[in-house]
């Protein structure tokens, strides 16, 4: 049986996953980031 | 660039939400994105700099090795460079010349810069926060063949990968693959064509190449005694040299055949048309699974 991250995080009674793919990863990554440090900047 | 996110909108969104002093247009000058960063930086922000192919980063080379990479060296620790460079990198997305280039290489070999290479979802947000909390620089190469390649379910909140630690992918007995992004796939294909012949193939994704993971590449090498290194970047001089090295102080004794490496030729990235015949492939790495094993 493969278990998914998701599913361990469900037994950890935390549920908040979601699919993403790479790309989406490294924009919710950002996301965080950008909310919880407001030194960060995004350049480009 | 801002209001499209990026080229592949990595970052869409990101100015609506947060506004354009957070998530700022730049013009299309690395040197200018990394020189400004570097600035910011030292100032006490903590700037995540966007390139937007690994090929377009030479005109920024010197930032890089001049500013980014010393100065907590230079200003005998009194300044540090806490930045990311992001950069998407390699070949397969059928893009025009200087788009697809490979060039790691020349970040391992640069001292005070860290390297990391996700190729899962999961990877890609834990190594982007953690190279954001380094007190110093971090180059995240993203591999544009896998940006929409698979899906992932990845914890909505803040969680970090260790810079540094490699992943096991697969347990295997009789030989170690060693790949890093794009190619982290490829050696998967191949071990499913391997284990047709009766071959068991450890699986390491590094994650980071500069520092690589020394613990996990000569465990695996000593349980095997066999390697096979495989990357997209040129074969002279290329990663695998290095990670060669490591095996060679670590594990020589172990090894029962000579290491081998599949690379991508040592020859400019060429045009889509031939992309594929200059990527390595499930073929070649089964090629030198079977001439490692049967040596």
């Amino acid at each position: 049986m493969v278990l998914r991250i998701g599913d361990v995080l469900k037994q950890k009674g935390d549920a908040a996953v979601k699919d993403m793919n790479l790309l989406e990863a490294v924009r919710d990554a950002m996301r965080v980031l950008l909310e919880t440090d407001n030194r960060i900047m995004d350049f480009r | 660039m801002g209001k499209n996110g990026g080229v592949f909108r990595a970052t869409d969104g990101l100015q609506d939400q947060f506004g354009e002093m957070r998530v700022v247009d730049t013009p299309l000058s690395e040197s200018g994105i990394i020189g400004t960063s570097v600035g910011l930086a030292v100032n006490g922000f903590k700037p995540v700099a966007e390139i937007q192919f690994l090929g377009f980063i030479y005109p920024a080379y010197d930032q890089i090795m001049t500013h980014v990479s010393r100065i907590r060296q230079l200003s005998m620790g009194h300044y540090t460079v806490p930045m990311v460079i992001r950069a998407p990198y390699g070949a397969g997305v059928r893009a025009p010349e200087i788009h697809s280039d490979s060039v790691e290489a020349i970040f391992m070999h640069m001292p005070g810069i860290k390297v990391v290479c996700p190729s899962t979802p999961y990877d890609a947000k834990g190594l982007l926060i953690a190279a954001v909390e380094d007190p110093d620089p971090v180059l995240m190469l993203e591999p544009m063949k896998l940006y929409r390649a698979g899906r992932q379910e990845v914890p909505m909140g803040k969680y970090t990968v260790e810079i540094g630690k490699g992943r096991k992918v697969k347990e295997g007995s009789d030989l170690t693959l060693i790949a890093w992004g794009a190619m982290v796939p490829v050696v998967e294909g191949a071990t499913a064509m391997a284990e047709d012949e009766g071959i068991s193939c450890d699986i390491v994704d590094l994650r980071t190449l500069s520092p690589v993971d020394r613990e996990m590449i000569s465990r695996s090498v000593q349980k095997t005694g066999r390697a096979v290194i495989v990357h997209e970047a040129h074969a002279i001089g290329g990663p695998a040299d290095h990670i060669l090295s490591v095996i060679n102080e670590t594990s020589f004794l172990y090894l029962r055949a000579p290491v081998e490496k599949v690379a991508g030729f040592d020859v400019p990235v060429p045009f889509f048309a031939l992309e594929n015949h200059f990527l390595p492939t499930p073929d070649r790495v089964l090629d030198s699974i079977l001439r490692t094993v049967q040596f």
